[in-house]
């Protein structure tokens, strides 16, 4: 065990700019589990999933230098795995895409479910799966209208319309 | 930092994608602000897996970044580890080629003058860089992949030969287009093809003998003493005559079969 393991994370990621190696590690150590899951949640393919990720800390590695310093460095992780996950799935169209739908469950439980949780909540479980991984892939994953498109599957123009349609409907739900 | 935190339970449920999508959101956004939740996700990720790509990570981490020149050898389709030997040429880095190119260009442009001594400087320069290039890029000094290579499953031979012929054809490729973008006479613009040719393949031909670096500088001293001795009173381009030609042809025809019967000596 070194002292690394008790430095926080923008601490580290300045240490890896300086190419410290161990600093990556304690980085990967913390940062990769929740990566993984959360990238699993949108690509069902585990191998897309672990290519995207190794892309993601190499990426960390390389560019650590530009990080700005200011916010969340998982945010910043978060940023760099989601667009590998999406070079991946370009560079492999042929596998089934993106599994936003997987975790959408039939669309009675979903209204069973939006009534426990608070007003956005129920707003949100009364979107169509549609509208709700567009909300999902733009304002949650922070992908541009290009690329949530590219991971959903649909022209940019779609998720456009589609986002506007889901805001109305918020919009009403929560006013 | 806010106090709402997930327990064991959502945790696992999370991971295991059970969470309906709005409570998933917001955990997701949770956890980019929280350590203490991420950290209840690290034992829902098998070590085993964890451990596979981290074993990828450092490798392309610990990888060194292949330099320009590799890239654009691999971008045309040369093999990897062909690419690698050939970018640790000395001769084939940037700064050599830089340099080359300054020498060429100088020459070139002194070629412009009305007499014909700046020809000649440039057609008596072009042969000698590849010469340079190539005794640089062997030797215990000049390589510095050579212990490597000596050890490395792979005919000695065979690797001299893809260097000399990458060197050879980059500065014959720089000589061509200093000669095609600044001289204007036609046939002038190749003449020093062949005289390159026969001087590298000399230089090879000794190395398999001698020190590289003594062999080019060598052949390029005889070929700076002959072109020299034929111009001592007036500028001639005796020597990228007809017969010039034919002689230097003869030269690398020669070399070349040398060249292959002592094969053996670059092992």
């Amino acid at each position: 065990m070194s002292e690394h393991e008790s430095w926080t994370d923008a601490r580290l990621l300045e240490a890896v700019a300086d190419r410290d190696r161990r600093a990556l590690e304690v980085l990967y150590a913390r940062h990769a589990p929740w990566l993984v899951i959360r990238l699993t949640r949108r690509c069902a393919d585990p191998a897309l999933v672990d290519e995207a990720v190794q892309d993601t800390f190499v990426a960390v590695w390389r560019t650590a230098r530009t990080w700005r310093g200011k916010g969340e460095v998982a945010a910043w992780i978060w940023g760099i795995g989601i667009r590998r996950l999406l070079d991946q799935l370009r560079r492999r169209p042929a596998v089934p895409l993106p599994a936003y739908d997987q975790v959408m469950v039939s669309a009675e439980e979903q209204v069973l479910l939006g009534i426990e949780y608070g007003e956005l909540g129920q707003a949100m479980g009364r979107l169509s799966p549609e509208l709700r991984a567009v909300v999902q892939a733009t304002v949650l994953d922070g992908l541009t209208t290009r690329e949530a498109g590219r991971l959903l599957g649909i022209p940019a123009g779609t998720v456009k319309t589609r986002m506007m349609r889901a805001k109305a409907l918020l919009r009403e739900e929560l006013v | 930092m806010s106090t709402w935190h997930m327990d064991d339970g959502l945790a696992v449920r999370y991971a295991d994608g059970e969470l309906n999508p709005t409570l998933a959101a917001s955990v997701e956004a949770h956890l980019l602000a929280c350590d203490q939740c991420r950290s209840l996700l690290a034992p829902r990720v098998p070590r085993s897996r964890l451990d596979r790509v981290w074993a990828e990570v450092a490798d392309a981490v610990d990888t060194p970044a292949p330099g320009p020149f590799e890239r654009l050898l691999r971008a045309i389709g040369v093999h990897d580890h062909t690419a690698r030997l050939l970018g640790a040429t000395h001769s084939l880095r940037l700064p050599w080629i830089a340099a080359s190119t300054v020498a060429l260009l100088f020459a070139a442009l002194a070629s412009g003058e009305t007499t014909r001594w700046g020809l000649l400087s440039y057609l008596t320069l072009a042969p000698i860089l590849p010469v340079a290039g190539v005794a640089v890029a062997f030797g215990r000094d000049g390589d510095p992949a050579h212990e490597i290579g000596l050890a490395a499953p792979y005919s000695m031979f065979r690797l001299m030969l893809m260097r000399a012929a990458a060197v050879l054809t980059s500065s014959s490729a720089l000589a061509l287009v200093m000669g095609l973008g600044l001289l204007d006479d036609d046939w002038t613009v190749a003449a020093w093809l062949l005289p390159s040719l026969a001087l590298t393949s000399l230089t090879l031909v000794l190395s398999s003998r001698f020190d590289p670096r003594h062999c080019g500088a060598a052949v390029a001293a005889t070929w700076l003493v002959v072109v020299v001795a034929t111009n001592l009173r007036e500028p001639s381009l005796a020597m990228f005559g007809g017969a010039g030609q034919a002689g230097y042809l003869a030269i690398t025809f020669v070399s070349v079969v040398l060249l292959f019967f002592r094969r053996k000596e670059f092992s």
